[in-house]
């Protein structure tokens, strides 16, 4: 975290809302796929943390006091999206889209992976660092569905597995699943992207 | 998970590439049983594609994390 204003000012005030907007919307946008649903959670986080100024203690910088706002409205939206696409409506990613499908195209019918995981360049070098995560970017926004979803909650936000279960009405094997999915479809969308190194 | 997963080609189920990933990804948000533990590690032993895979799923979070860290900078 810099030490710019933004980031541990004394107090916080309407005034400064706006300014984390910008912040607030990358975050978003990172794991909700349409432009205008993230552009709503933010607001309605910077609604509600106008309207619990006064719980600011400044214990934590502003920026996390309100990611956590956010996270929270993030995560509503998916319990209500998860409501709304029951497993058995099958959408790209979710549990019930050819789970089978998936696993058959990636394996081959002894087990084996049917076309093997390549070496990746190592993005070391700020340069590469930074294409890599371009290329990552990219490919999370197009993990869709409940695996989408689930990823999002376990890996940009970092939440407990137990906690997302909880939140999404989710069964262990439920989440076992959507988390391999998510991690296998990822991990070939950034290999056809990225820069590889046969080995 | 076994028995409803392996469902055809019994004959190298248990530690085949792909019920192998499937216990790398679960590594990775719980602790696996001894018994897959050492199941895990025998397979990661002779199976370049799945070290690779193992590799690459921690290298997605830590990246991911960052992406996420960024963001809110």
């Amino acid at each position: 975290m810099s030490q710019s204003r933004l980031s541990h000012p004394a107090t916080l005030t309407a005034e400064d809302l706006p300014a984390f907007r910008p912040a607030l919307l990358r975050y978003a946008r990172l794991q909700i796929r349409e432009t205008a649903v993230a552009e709503d959670l933010v607001q309605n986080t910077l609604v509600a943390a106008l309207q619990s100024l006064g719980s600011f203690r400044g214990e934590a910088a502003p920026a996390t006091w309100l990611i956590g706002i956010l996270k929270r409205q993030i995560i509503d939206h998916y319990r209500r999206m998860s409501r709304e696409t029951p497993l058995s409506a099958a959408g790209p990613g979710d549990a019930a889209e050819n789970e089978a499908d998936l696993l058959d195209r990636l394996f081959a019918r002894d087990g084996h992976w049917a076309t093997p995981p390549v070496a990746w360049t190592d993005p070391e070098g700020s340069l590469r660092q930074e294409e890599f995560l371009a290329v990552l970017e990219a490919c999370l926004k197009g993990l869709a569905g409940q695996a989408g979803r689930v990823f999002a909650l376990r890996e940009i936000m970092e939440l407990e597995p137990d906690d997302i279960c909880k939140d999404l009405g989710l069964s262990k094997s439920n989440y076992w699943v959507l988390m391999h999915r998510a991690r296998l479809r990822l991990r070939q969308c950034v290999e056809r992207s990225w820069v590889v190194e046969r080995s | 998970m076994r028995g409803a997963e392996l469902g055809r080609g019994k004959e190298l189920s248990l530690d085949s590439c792909r019920d192998i990933s499937a216990l790398v990804s679960r590594a990775m948000d719980t602790r696996l049983t001894v018994g897959e533990r050492v199941r895990v590690r025998l397979h990661l032993a002779i199976c370049s594609a799945c070290r690779r895979f193992a590799r690459q799923v921690r290298q997605l979070r830590a990246a991911t994390r960052e992406l996420a860290r960024r963001a809110i900078q």
